[in-house]
């Protein structure tokens, strides 16, 4: 791996998101020999698979196979990586692209040690991002334990302050550079593949679900962060106003998916995560309650199917068919009351738990934010790929909201449809 | 390779501050090794050093007690050079901080009884890096003699066509095998097919007619029907492929391992050695052992497994309850889709139109489970054959009853298409029975959404029966290695050929065979043309000589 900044020949690759999809693409096409260069726009790689605990449905951890693959970037010169990096223009036609590239700086360099004593010294507070606000973060930061390229990250917030100097002078190894400029690269490139990924739908905009107003109530991903041994809390699930351990939780599936007033797709991967987080839960409190809102239980395949049936059999986790109308909550306590209609019996229930988990789709990232090439996207922003056109290619979520595994196949097909381009 | 040592100890980043480093250079002086210390080895003047004893002094084998081997990898990377990374950065002193670990007082240390762990820590991974640095030799290359860059593509349907397009696009030569006389698979016999693009709301004609035409017209392709593979010899990059017809028996077909009841005599107990031995020559009487090689056969360099599934088939008095082998008009999807590709939707018991037709999707009796092996394309096909039976008939009325529709992702917008049709009900629910009645049958359901028990007047019953893939009855790839011809199912793949990864979804348990389509996961036609690509990519990086010949098994060695 190399992280100059060099501008490669024509017949090379550029591979825009650094998430798994993102990098299973480049290294495909890396080792098959071409030239790749990855641009990446946070601090790290990894994208939102480093923020996960675990995968469904093995409950193995994402550092096993991200660690792989970093491993094959780091032993490969043909990848150059670009952190803090994003595409800002696009011109050109399938196998002659010029691309510029913005790199916002780090202003730390190459000698750092991620020793830590910058963000001992520093004194500001941010919100933490990789913890969806959970915790919070010194101005100068490790993104997470886990961190690749493992360098630290001074926020520009604190450029010019006198706490930017403190940092300064604790490094011992002269790595931080407060004089780092924003710099723009120009790159030909003969292919391009976009892994842009997904972020969460916000969930705030589903009103009557109460996500926001009510402080026991959050996402999926926050709960993943919450469960994961490096997060805010160090791995304990417990209840945002008072810390308790919940006694009971409710997930609502399909919140923000499958309605035509947010995401009128089907996010594929929440019923397996909310599945998965009854594991975390229980693994956790084995006296806990959890019970599962869904319209239906979506364990696509038969390795999925495997996992449902076995958490079905759980005494203490609850399946019920009926679509949430209203979260609403007992200030004095603190609980929840999900109101929900049982499809079948045609009962409303109304069940008070502990915390609630908004099982909240995905969006692509570039349903709000075009990306700046000459693309088709679907009404909801997924890139539509044109094989016959080819030279550029969404691989991941970008293209269509699916599980890991199937955003791996995809990307490991788009390298061959990248490498396609460059042979025409 | 003849070994040059040195020992490298950095003082950086606490590691001066928290160990003994007079006391770690004794470890390989006692030992002969040259050993050096330096503030910051990471630094230019750090790498410096190293540059220096490597050019000048011919040092080659490197021991570098520092931090991980995870940071810094491109500067302590010497061409030519053997590196061991010992970590005494974050495996001893930052993860032993002297705050909870502390160092012996001066007091302490007249007893001989005790000793400094984190200190021991330290010496003895300098001892073990050095113990690895005397066995490590540099990796070589496993060339092979006749790495052939051919590809073999089992299958000759959707996914193996689509996966031999692809490999020919990119520049490789692909041979689609194929067992039956033509190509085209399961999709010759659809009468539509679910959509493959944005915005997945409608039917399309099956568009395998075109890929055959694209195969045809593609000079890198050779195809051959009527033709299995008898056998698989040799190694990833150099196999020996001897190819058959269906029906023949031949010298090169693969030895088979005794099934379990031949490996007994008549009272159970296990057979000797020897006799084992004979009762395997006579099982495979006819057929050359594993290592002798095919004079004939053909050499590929990698497979693709694309050989697809074959519709469940029910035993006798299975799905009884459904009325299955009682009613000629309950069917499995896979017989109605046959119907629907014919012609008008007629019921087989008296040719009458099938006006009215129930989908069953679950076999009920307590589980929410659907058909075996359905995944979650059965809920589609239940939709699209639902379809049918309105574009048939204007006054055709369809009734789908299902557990969970299984519609994720962006086919959720199939599904709602689907529900716009007046014609088309669906329904959560059980069927507890079908049986005659009202001129036709009388399909009888259970805990819907409707609130109560409904009784549905059907022409026709179609059961959501599952597809089998094609590995679960036949190796296919019939492989002439030690451990068997196929795969090893270990509890784990339920006759699928597939990878037990998540990171690695080409991997199957045998290393240059890539499963793409239905055998490897239930699919729809989409997702197995998306497969295909995938599978067909993984190839060439295997082959490539920039990844040192070992990448097609870099997840075992990893």
């Amino acid at each position: 791996m190399t992280l100059d900044n060099a501008a490669p020949a024509n017949g090379s690759i550029m591979v825009v998101g650094g998430g798994i999809s993102g990098l299973t693409t480049a290294l495909e096409a890396a080792e098959v020999g071409y030239e790749v260069i990855l641009v990446e726009k946070n601090p790290y790689l990894g994208g939102r698979v480093a923020q996960l605990n675990q995968y469904f449905p093995k409950l193995c951890p994402p550092t096993c196979g991200l660690e792989i693959n970093f491993r094959r970037i780091k032993d490969n010169p043909r990848i150059k990586v670009l952190t803090l990096a994003e595409v800002e223009k696009v011109s050109g036609a399938p196998g002659s692209y010029d691309v510029a590239v913005r790199i916002t700086p780090r202003y730390v360099n190459e000698n750092c040690t991620a020793c830590g004593a910058c963000a001992e010294a520093c004194q500001t507070e941010i919100a933490n991002d990789f913890n969806f606000g959970m915790d919070r973060t010194k101005g100068a930061y490790l993104p997470h334990a886990m961190a690749f390229p493992a360098r630290f990250v001074i926020c520009p917030q604190i450029i010019g302050t006198e706490d930017a100097q403190r940092c300064k002078e604790a490094c011992k190894y002269d790595a931080v550079d407060l004089e780092m400029q924003p710099k723009t690269l120009d790159l030909q490139v003969g292919a391009i593949v976009w892994a842009t990924g997904w972020e969460p739908y916000d969930a705030s905009r589903i009103d009557n679900l109460g996500f926001g107003r009510y402080q026991n109530i959050v996402t999926n991903m926050m709960l993943e962060r919450m469960a994961a041994f490096n997060g805010p809390t160090q791995g304990k699930i417990q209840r945002p106003s008072d810390d308790k351990a919940p006694q009971s939780i409710a997930f609502v599936q399909c919140a923000g998916s499958r309605d035509e007033n947010h995401l009128p797709y089907c996010s594929y991967i929440c019923c397996m995560a909310s599945l998965k987080h009854a594991t975390y839960v229980r693994a956790q409190y084995p006296e806990a309650k959890v019970y599962i809102f869904y319209i239906d239980l979506r364990a696509p395949g038969q390795r999925y199917e495997k996992f449902y049936q076995k958490i079905k059999e759980d005494p203490n986790v609850f399946l019920v068919k009926g679509k949430v109308a209203e979260v609403s909550e007992d200030p004095h306590t603190g609980n929840l009351t999900v109101v929900a209609e049982n499809a079948v019996t045609g009962q409303k229930i109304h069940q008070t738990v502990d915390m609630v988990v908004l099982a909240t789709g995905m969006q692509p990232t570039a349903a709000n934010v075009k990306l700046p090439a000459d693309l088709k996207y679907t009404d909801d922003g997924f890139i539509i790929n044109d094989f016959e056109k080819g030279g550029m290619f969404a691989a991941g979520c970008a293209n269509k909201p699916a599980d890991v595994v199937s955003c791996n196949q995809n990307a490991t097909g788009m390298a061959l449809k990248a490498i396609q381009t460059l042979k025409r | 390779m003849d070994k040059k040592y040195g020992v490298y100890i950095c003082e950086g980043c606490g590691i001066g501050e928290s160990l003994d480093i007079e006391a770690l250079k004794g470890i390989p002086e006692e030992e002969g090794l040259p050993v050096k210390t330096h503030a910051c080895l990471c630094g230019p003047q750090g790498v410096e050093l190293l540059k220096k004893d490597i050019g000048e002094k011919g040092i080659n084998t490197l021991v570098i007690a520092a931090c991980s081997r995870r940071v810094n990898f491109d500067v302590f990377r010497f061409d030519g050079c053997i590196v061991d990374r010992v970590n005494l950065r974050e495996q001893v002193v930052w993860s032993h901080p002297r705050s909870e670990f502390p160092a012996l007082t001066a007091e302490q240390k007249e007893d001989d009884d005790n000793f400094d762990r984190v200190q021991m820590l330290a010496e003895d991974y300098i001892k073990m890096g050095m113990a690895r640095v005397e066995k490590i030799t540099l990796p070589e290359p496993h060339k092979l003699e006749n790495l052939s860059r051919k590809i073999l593509v089992i299958g000759g349907g959707i996914t193996g066509m689509s996966a031999a397009l692809d490999a020919a696009k990119a520049g490789y030569e692909a041979t689609i095998v194929e067992k039956t006389a033509q190509l085209g698979g399961h999709a010759n016999h659809w009468r539509k097919q679910l959509p493959i693009a944005n915005p997945y709301d409608r039917l399309i004609s099956p568009i395998v007619g075109d890929l055959v035409k694209a195969v045809a017209a593609s000079p890198k392709i050779t195809v051959k029907t009527n033709t299995v593979v008898a056998r698989i010899a040799g190694e990833p990059g150099e196999f020996t492929v001897s190819l058959k017809k269906p029906t023949e028996k031949i010298e090169f077909d693969v030895p088979f391992p005794l099934p379990d009841d031949m490996k007994v005599d008549a009272s159970g107990k296990e057979l000797e050695a020897e006799k084992l031995h004979e009762v395997y020559m006579e099982y495979n009487k006819g057929k050359k052992d594993i290592l002798t090689l095919d004079p004939d056969g053909e050499l590929y360099g990698a497979v693709i497994l694309a050989a697809g599934w074959r519709p469940y088939a029910p035993t006798d008095g299975e799905f009884a309850h459904l009325g299955l082998g009682q009613f000629a008009d309950v069917v499995t999807n896979h017989q109605f889709e046959e119907l629907a590709a014919k012609g008008k939707i007629t019921r087989p018991s008296d040719g009458k139109e099938a006006k009215s037709v129930v989908f069953i999707q679950s076999p009920g009796q307590g589980n929410d489970k659907d058909f075996d092996f359905a995944g979650s394309v059965t809920s589609l096909v239940a939709l699209k054959q639902a379809k049918y039976v309105r574009e048939d008939f204007s006054d055709g009325k369809a009734f789908v009853f299902y557990q969970h529709m299984r519609t994720p992702g962006l086919s959720e917008n199939f599904y709602k298409s689907i529900q716009q049709d007046p014609g088309i009900f669906l329904t959560k629910g059980e069927v507890v029975a079908v049986t005659q009645g009202g001129g036709g049958l009388m399909v009888e359901a259970d805990n819907t959404l409707l609130g109560e028990k409904i009784k549905v007047n059907a022409d026709m019953v179609v059961l959501g029966t599952g597809m089998v893939p094609a590995t679960a009855d036949d190796p296919v790839i019939n492989l002439a290695y030690r451990q068997g011809p196929g795969f090893r199912d270990i509890g784990l793949f339920n006759g699928y050929a597939d990878s037990n990864f998540i990171c690695f979804p080409y991997e199957t348990q045998r290393t240059g065979i890539y499963a793409a389509g239905g055998v490897r996961r239930s699919m729809t036609a989409e997702e197995s043309i998306e497969d295909a690509s995938g599978a067909a990519s993984r190839p060439f990086s295997a082959w490539s000589p920039s990844t040192a010949g070992s990448l097609s098994i870099r997840v075992r060695a990893t």
